[in-house]
């Protein structure tokens, strides 16, 4: 996804990035571009990280941040960046890589107040809070715990089957390398396709 | 006991699960690429702008966002010869589709996109190691005639749909069942309601197709627990 793109779905055409980017990054032309504004869904606070420990700890309930982070996705510091996104008392609700940035990836949080009774559901273009309590709190832990073992295990069914394959390849490169008079036991005749007529 | 007619002769019972699968790789077979999944009473050109009416209310319900490299994962159930799943991967999102009928999905496949798979497997049974952004059914369900089945295919459905994401069911905005014939049978929306919101599926807004005033549209039901 595009940097811009993202913004765009996300604010309406008029809508406020506090841009604490420290870049040079041209936001969409429709937006307005501030260093401060009050916490709304028609604003968002554009922050680029470098490091983990940059991440903004004075959000206040109901700001929506927009992280932008210097790594591709598959390489995220999954502990720290999740330990910081809690302390920092942001509940991401979504997340997605960048294409055309330099930031790899792009993380949309929201500031919760610190009792977190509510969740941000990711498809809910009306961005209306659920509540977190309950069963619904049971099912996040439960996806969490469970999702998390499919994935342990598929990587090891995953590495076992590119293993195989590998080998594979390997014996496959052996045998269209092997000369043909090579692999002939003493005295058998060879014949090539030529001599079968 | 409902009888089924062909002009005036009676021929079958309400279809079983066995003849339900029968009869739709068999109308698959025969029927063109649109009339075999979509409405078989309407021709080609229409059954293109009724494709295009009903994939056009499901963008507007799963909304547009879209990132190939790190896509929705999106489960079409029951989906024939692969219209619209086949639309879901050129949006870019990671779809599977599942489907009773062999020939539909001999075609699914041979037609594949993006991210897509496509599996022979009735809804009820249908059971990956993940779960899905979205699930979404169209016009399948008042195809299962036995209520046993239609309660475990849905539930099914259900099951495979993460906290926080959607489940699309279509069928008739009434508050009765009815059987409309051998293979037809829609259900109160009611029945839904009181199915899903135990597991933890919300309704949150019914949504008509809107095509040629036809009672028919998409249940919208969210995981909140």
């Amino acid at each position: 996804m595009q940097l811009n793109e993202l913004v765009r779905s996300w604010l309406p055409e008029g809508g406020t990035v506090v841009d604490r980017t420290g870049s040079e990054h041209a936001w969409p032309p429709l937006m307005k571009v501030a260093e401060s504004a009050p916490a709304s869904d028609d604003a968002l606070t554009a922050v680029a990280l470098t490091a983990v420990g940059d991440l903004p700890a004075d959000a206040v309930p109901g700001e929506v941040v927009l992280l932008l982070l210097p790594w591709p996705p598959h390489e995220l510091p999954l502990g720290p960046l999740i330990q910081a996104l809690v302390s920092a008392g942001l509940q991401a609700t979504e997340a997605h890589p960048l294409a055309d940035t330099n930031w790899g990836v792009a993380v949309i949080c929201r500031r919760v107040d610190d009792a977190v009774q509510e969740i941000h559901s990711y498809l809910d273009r009306s961005r209306k809070p659920g509540p977190l309590t309950g069963r619904t709190l049971l099912r996040l832990v439960d996806e969490h715990i469970v999702e998390g073992l499919v994935r342990r295990t598929q990587e090891l069914a995953l590495e076992a089957v590119t293993a195989e394959r590998d080998a594979l390849r390997k014996q496959l490169a052996a045998i269209n390398t092997t000369p043909p008079a090579a692999s002939a036991t003493e005295g058998e005749v060879l014949l090539s396709s030529d001599d079968l007529g | 006991m409902f009888y089924g007619y062909v002009g005036r002769v009676k021929i079958v019972d309400q279809l079983g699960a066995n003849e339900t699968i029968e009869h739709w790789d068999r109308r698959h077979r025969q029927l063109g690429a649109l009339r075999s999944g979509g409405d078989a009473g309407y021709d080609e050109f229409s059954n293109e702008i009724f494709y295009a009416v009903r994939l056009g209310r499901l963008l507007d319900i799963i909304g547009d966002r879209t990132e190939y490299s790190a896509p929705l994962r999106i489960l079409d159930a029951g989906c024939g010869k692969g219209w619209f799943a086949h639309s879901m991967a050129r949006f870019g999102h990671a779809i599977d589709g599942i489907d009773v009928s062999e020939h539909a999905i001999d075609l699914c496949r041979a037609n594949a996109t993006g991210h897509s798979s496509f599996h022979l497997s009735p809804l009820a049974d249908w059971q990956p190691p993940y779960l899905y952004d979205v699930v979404y059914s169209i016009d399948v369900l008042f195809h299962i005639m036995d209520d046993a089945l239609w309660e475990a295919s849905v539930l099914n459905l259900a099951a495979q749909v993460r906290l926080g994401g959607l489940l699309l069911v279509v069928d008739h905005e009434s508050d009765v069942d009815r059987t409309w014939s051998f293979y037809q049978r829609t259900r109160a929306l009611h029945r839904y309601q009181s199915l899903l919101e135990p597991v933890g599926l919300q309704v949150d807004r019914f949504v008509p197709y809107g095509f040629r005033g036809a009672p028919t549209g998409f249940l919208v039901l969210q995981r909140v627990f």
